[in-house]
This record gives C-alpha cells, sequence and structure tokens, in this order.
C-alpha cells in the first residue's frame, strides 16, 4: 500500500509479503486471494537480496527500509513469481513509488477528462493484480495491490483514511504536515494499526 | 440543498464528535491571546499571530473535516460556503453562522456569527485594544488553511466583533484564486 500526499511525493509504503503457492489451483474464487504487491514482488525481491547481500540500493524513505527488512523472512519463500519477470530488475522503492504514482495520475486525469463527474478512477485490474485507489479532497491518495479476485477495497482504503491517518498522523502535533525531502510518515501508532487492521480483513489470508 | 447540509452537520455533532467542556476551551483560547500580547505588546502583530496559529490548525482540521463528513469536492463557492458554515462550524464550535453578503461574482460572502463561544466572558482592555486586535482572528486563519488544502486560496478578516463594541461579529471571505493541482515533474 502506498499513500502519496498532494505533492506527489510518496510519503508512506508497507507492503505485506504472501506466499503464492506456484500454479495453485485458487479455484472457489478467492479462497487464495491474499493481499500482496504480486507486480512489484521483483523490485521487493531485487531490493532485499541486494540488501541482504550488502549492496543495497539505498530506499527514499526510511519507512520503507524498516518495511522491507521486517518482511524479510517471508520473501525468501518467494521463488515462483521471480520467473514471471525478468530477473534484472531492480527498481528500488523510490522509482516504483514514481512509476505508481505516474500510473495513478495520469489514469486519473485520463478518467477525469472521459466522464467529468467526481471520483471517477476507483481501481483497475490486470491478469497479476489489481490496484485499488481511493484519493481524498486534499489530495492525499491511497493506493493498494492486491491479487485480482478482491472486490473493491475502496470503502477499506476509506477507513485507513478515518479511523488510522486521520487519528495517528494528522492529529499528532509532532508529524510533519509538508513532507520535505522524502521524510514520510514515520509514525509507529501508525504502522501499528495499520497492519493489524489489514491483518483482520476477510480478503487477508496468513 | 441547504437543509441537508443542517441535518448532515447535526447528525454529525450528536453521534460522532467528542465534546469538552466550553467554558474551559473558552478560557483556555483567552489565556492564549492574553499570553500573546504580553508577549509580542503589539496588537497587528498579535493578530498576525493568530491567524497563522488558525493558518496551521486549518491544514489539519481540513484532514479530519473530511474524515468525519465523507462530503466529495464542493462544486462551486457557495456550495463550499454553506459546508463551512453548516456542517463546519457545527462539527467543530457548535454554532451556526450565517452566510450574507455575497458579492455580485459569487466570490466574496460574509458569515455573521450570533455567538462565538471563543469570546465568552471577553473584554478587551481599554489601552487601544478595541481598535487594533480582532480576538477571534484565529477562525479567519483556520479558513484560510483549511480551504487552501482543497485548492481554494482565499482571504478571511474580521469587519465587526461584539467585543469591540460593533452590533455584530462578521467575518469577510474572499476567494481570490482556485490554486492547481500539482504535476510530478518530469523525467525525460
Amino acid at each position: 500500500m502506498y499513500i502519496f500526499d498532494r505533492h506527489c511525493v510518496c510519503i508512506y509504503y508497507q507492503d505485506w509479503h504472501r506466499h503464492r503457492k506456484s500454479g495453485a489451483g485458487s479455484g472457489g474464487g478467492g479462497v487464495n486471494s491474499a493481499i500482496g504487491t504480486t507486480s512489484t514482488t521483483t523490485s521487493m525481491n531485487g531490493q532485499i537480496e541486494g540488501d541482504s547481500g550488502g549492496s543495497s540500493s539505498s530506499p527514499a524513505h526510511s519507512s520503507a527500509a524498516n518495511h522491507l527488512t521486517s518482511h524479510h523472512s517471508t520473501t525468501s519463500q518467494l521463488t515462483s513469481l521471480t520467473s514471471i519477470f525478468s530477473e534484472g530488475r531492480m527498481i528500488n522503492i523510490e522509482e516504483e513509488a514514481k512509476l505508481v504514482y505516474g500510473v495513478v495520475f495520469s489514469l486519473r486525469n485520463f478518467v477525469k477528462k472521459l466522464s467529468g463527474s467526481q471520483d471517477g478512477f476507483l481501481a483497475y485490474k490486470t491478469s497479476n493484480y489489481k490496484l485499488h485507489y481511493y484519493e481524498t479532497p486534499t489530495g492525499l491518495k491511497f493506493v493498494m495491490n492486491t491479487d485480482p479476485g478482491i472486490d473493491s477495497l475502496r470503502q477499506i482504503l476509506r477507513q485507513i483514511y478515518t479511523s488510522f491517518y486521520v487519528e495517528y498522523v494528522v492529529k499528532n502535533p509532532l508529524s510533519p504536515t509538508e513532507h520535505l525531502g522524502g521524510e514520510g510518515v514515520n509514525n509507529e501508532y501508525f504502522k501499528a494499526a495499520v497492519d493489524k487492521f489489514v491483518k483482520t480483513l476477510p480478503a487477508y489470508e496468513s | 440543498m441547504s437543509k441537508q447540509y443542517k441535518q448532515i452537520g447535526e447528525e454529525i455533532w450528536k453521534n460522532r464528535v467528542e465534546k469538552i467542556n466550553a467554558e474551559l476551551f473558552t478560557l483556555t483560547y483567552g489565556s492564549i491571546v492574553a499570553q500573546l500580547v504580553k508577549d509580542y505588546e503589539d496588537y497587528q502583530e498579535v493578530n498576525k499571530q493568530l491567524e497563522k496559529m488558525g493558518y496551521n490548525m486549518g491544514v489539519r482540521l481540513i484532514e479530519d473535516f473530511l474524515a468525519r463528513a465523507s462530503l466529495g469536492r464542493c462544486t462551486d463557492f457557495r456550495e463550499t460556503a454553506e459546508v463551512i458554515s453548516k456542517i463546519g462550524f457545527k462539527i467543530f464550535l457548535n454554532i451556526t453562522p450565517t452566510v450574507t453578503n455575497w458579492s455580485s461574482n459569487n466570490k466574496e460572502f460574509s458569515l455573521i456569527f450570533e455567538e462565538n463561544p471563543l469570546a465568552e466572558f471577553v473584554e478587551l482592555p481599554e489601552d487601544g485594544a478595541a481598535d487594533e486586535l480582532w480576538y477571534s482572528n484565529i477562525l479567519c486563519g483556520v479558513l484560510r488553511g483549511s480551504l487552501e488544502m482543497v485548492q481554494m486560496q482565499v482571504e478571511a478578516n474580521f469587519i465587526s466583533d461584539v467585543i469591540r463594541g460593533d452590533d455584530q461579529t462578521e467575518m469577510r471571505v474572499k476567494l481570490v484564486k482556485y490554486l492547481e493541482e500539482e504535476v510530478p515533474a518530469g523525467e525525460d
């Protein structure tokens, strides 16, 4: 999940890597559906392998680095997915965030020009993943990538915004309002609460 | 339309807002202003500081407001004014100032406050404060900050204030322009 602020800076990134059984009969529509950033697995893999090898491509945000290392254990199980993408593609987190933002930004403008009404762009789906998008009128953008089988997570993203972001980040007098220099949201309560919340979602499977 | 806003505002106030003691709030604000006056000794400077404080508050307040009110974007400035007075002020101060005096181009309006919880029990001192100090100037800053976060640049200032001896407390809000969204720097 990514959060972008109104200055097009990625202020928060967290992922819940899930171990995907290779070629799993994911029948029963969504039984195996898990929240994971499938499209970004290689970059994550590349990043983490780089880290463990000591040649880290420096991530832009310290908070991102914390998440990467904390999920290190789960990624060692991911074998099947690396074959899908070309091996050498190691984009670091900053590039990845920019790519995601670019996609989202262009799609949003495109949809706005076509439909004209509010909040046209909700989500998009490919054969590998589904990207859910929620934007507040203040320009804060919440992006979540999941399995293709999942229904709209927009309400969930909205809930993350109202119950966690507003509570812990906005109401924290010490957290910066303008994120200069890629500082991002470095708030323990927020991280912990969002993590706990996501893990209790029905779409999440351990 | 406005009746709907009123209902929304009241419903949110009743259910989803933690309430604190009004007098505590009034007295706290009073002591803030008193301290500022003592520190700066220049009323214009105090006005500016209050407005600045309000601006910082407004920047965060708008997120809280959007989270509670779950409204989409307002279509025009008139709607914005209605939402501010009926829902915004209701949620945070439990008052509903009236929106009046629209300018001909619909870019300015006045908010008339019948009761001002910030200025209960307040008397201004004799030494020229009545001519220079806008006691509730923090509200102007709050409006400016919060509207700037939703891409509207406004100027807000008080025109009259009951504690100064005028008939009513009136704030004038002026839309300067709509702000453009930021585009990420191209990397071609």
